[in-house]
């Protein structure tokens, strides 16, 4: 399931403006939307989850479009989806929440109901807890309590929100590794803060930056931004001035090792670094706060 | 109201049933009133006298006075509480319309908040049974409970269930609790009340104009209330609590436009 979104922009009864004239052509398979908070990330899933309607513009969903109201519904037939902040009702068994949400989705004939609520419980590890109250559950649980009823309905589109917020490194890796193999033949749009989410799960991503586009194509390109641009510094004196940002911080010894994003070396001892993906983001980001050139391109990938 | 549509209504009726029963402070609120109420009974004056249709509708006006405060409490946390637990957004992604969900969530609910009530009721009218020694004191009581209770339970469920929509929950406690005592509680003779309109929720239109129990608040002010009257009154307050929860609907949808 393809979506083609086309100048969408999103202005609140407030005002504000969360999507400005946005582009964006998003393939089956697994993709990445990243940003920075307040970005507008939440806002576009929440349009492609026909949740929210867009204020112009147009957004399609294979053949639905979603300034309908007949759009809307198709796609909700065949979406799975988990908001940034997933509610529950804590007096519901982990079995009987995804139930509910199971008749909701349209699954009618219980025996075949009951056995999906099953095997999707089972398939996120939360099988032995299912007859336990979800106030019990951990933030992790419940997080897996959400990828089991976004997947229901054996949804074509599945759409996950900052799904590893608050979760340990243990639990985000298996998460992740969980989506990927749920991709296969669905479009699967995972909007994320977390660079290294995205690293591990989509070839293919978006960076969304104060309601646009600033960075849409190969995961592997979001590097090219950076290139030239990371230095190493190894000081035993101040942290590094300048136009330049510190990516990482490292106490070594006597000193401290630097990890910077810089047009030029910060000093004459900075060591040239090559590129990661999470180099390749902050060097987007510090271009769209700084003043661009007219015509200058703003990423290798497809920028916007 | 096609098959797709009834079957979220039952979901949402099945679920928001279970997680209403469950509420422990469903049973403590009523358990405290009934604690309250059920001892008066022994004041009431000359029990074995009076016919058994008198006694079933005088136990059941009596509860019926007070514990629909505490049904409709109940109930105006329902729609609030899916913004504060945040399953709103969640709940928007689902193909089942609003409608389903808000008539699924009030009916449930409403049923569940009604079992104590039933309990109460029974207990009530069976310890009457059982002093009279006359067991149609109880089979009085299935009628009396649907004709006097039933109707202003609905429109006060209704009208708890969709006005927290626009009013925080606290304020509307407030207004809602005054309101019960002013338009039901208040003689006509102090103040101007609905006490004795066709609007009162607390049954005194099938008491005093259907069963004709004696005395009552309404007595000179309303003396010739009628069958017909009673029959009116359960009408119009069905009607309106339909109205409130077509409102809220309207209200719902029209909150989901403006996101």
């Amino acid at each position: 399931m393809e979506i083609e979104i086309r100048g969408l922009t999103k202005t609140y009864p407030k005002g504000v403006q969360a999507l400005k004239a946005v582009d964006l052509s998003i393939p089956r398979g697994m993709f990445g939307l990243l940003g920075p908070n307040g970005a507008g990330k939440t806002t576009l899933m929440r349009i492609l989850a026909g949740i929210v309607r867009p204020s112009a513009g147009q957004a399609r969903v294979g053949p639905h479009d979603l300034a309908t109201g007949e759009g809307r519904l198709a796609v909700k037939r065949m979406l799975g989806y988990l908001p940034q902040e997933l509610g529950v009702y804590p007096d519901l068994s982990a079995e009987e929440f995804v139930d509910y949400v199971a008749i909701l989705k349209g699954l009618s004939n219980a025996a075949a109901r009951r056995a999906r609520v099953a095997e999707l419980l089972e398939t996120v590890g939360l099988a032995e807890v299912a007859g336990r109250k979800l106030k019990a559950f951990s933030g992790g649980m419940k997080r897996r309590v959400g990828i089991a009823q976004a997947l229901l309905n054996d949804p074509q589109l599945l759409i996950v929100d900052e799904p590893t917020a608050g979760l340990d490194p243990e639990e985000r890796i298996r998460f992740r590794n969980l989506l990927v193999g749920l991709a296969g033949d669905r479009t699967v749009l995972l909007s994320t803060h977390i660079v290294e989410d995205v690293a591990q799960t989509s070839t293919r991503l978006a960076v969304l930056s104060a309601g646009r586009v600033i960075y849409q194509g190969e995961t592997a390109g979001l590097l090219e931004a950076a290139r030239g641009q990371v230095w190493t510094l190894d000081t035993a004196g101040p942290a590094p001035l300048g136009d330049l940002t510190v990516v990482s911080a490292l106490n070594a010894g006597a000193g401290t090792r630097y990890r910077v994003i810089a047009p030029a070396p910060p000093t004459p001892a900075a060591v040239p670094s090559e590129p990661s993906l999470e180099d390749g983001y902050v060097a987007l980001m510090r271009r769209r706060t700084a003043p661009l050139a007219p015509g200058a391109p703003i990423a290798a990938g497809r920028g916007v | 109201m096609t098959a797709a549509a009834l079957h979220p209504l039952a979901g949402t009726f099945r679920y928001e049933f279970r997680m209403q029963i469950r509420r422990p402070a469903l049973w403590a609120l009523f358990a405290m009133a009934s604690l309250l109420l059920l001892p008066s009974i022994s004041q009431w004056p000359n029990l074995p006298t009076r016919a058994p249709a008198e006694l079933a509708g005088s136990a059941t006006h009596h509860i019926n006075t007070y514990l629909p405060i505490i049904f409709g409490l109940l109930l105006a946390d329902r729609l609030v509480r899916a913004r504060r637990l945040n399953t709103l957004e969640l709940w928007e992604s689902f193909p089942a319309g609003r409608g389903a969900r808000l008539w699924g969530t009030f009916l449930g609910a409403a049923s569940a908040s009604l079992v104590p009530l039933v309990l109460i009721n029974l207990a009530l009218v069976g310890l009457i049974a059982r002093a009279v020694g006359d067991a149609h004191v109880l089979a009085w009581e299935l009628p009396i409970f649907v004709l006097m209770v039933l109707p202003g339970l609905l429109f006060v469920g209704a009208f708890s269930i969709v006005c927290t929509l626009a009013l925080p929950l606290p304020l509307y406690a407030i207004l809602f609790i005054g309101y019960w005592f002013w338009g039901n509680v208040v003689q006509p003779s102090r103040i101007p009340t609905l006490t004795c309109t066709l609007l009162t929720p607390i049954g005194n239109n099938v008491a005093y104009g259907l069963l004709k129990l004696p005395g009552g608040p309404c007595l000179g002010v309303w003396p010739a209330a009628t069958a017909a009257q009673s029959w009116e009154s359960i009408g119009l307050l069905i009607g309106l609590a339909l109205c409130a929860l077509a409102a809220g609907q309207i209200v719902l949808s029209w909150r989901a436009g403006q996101g």
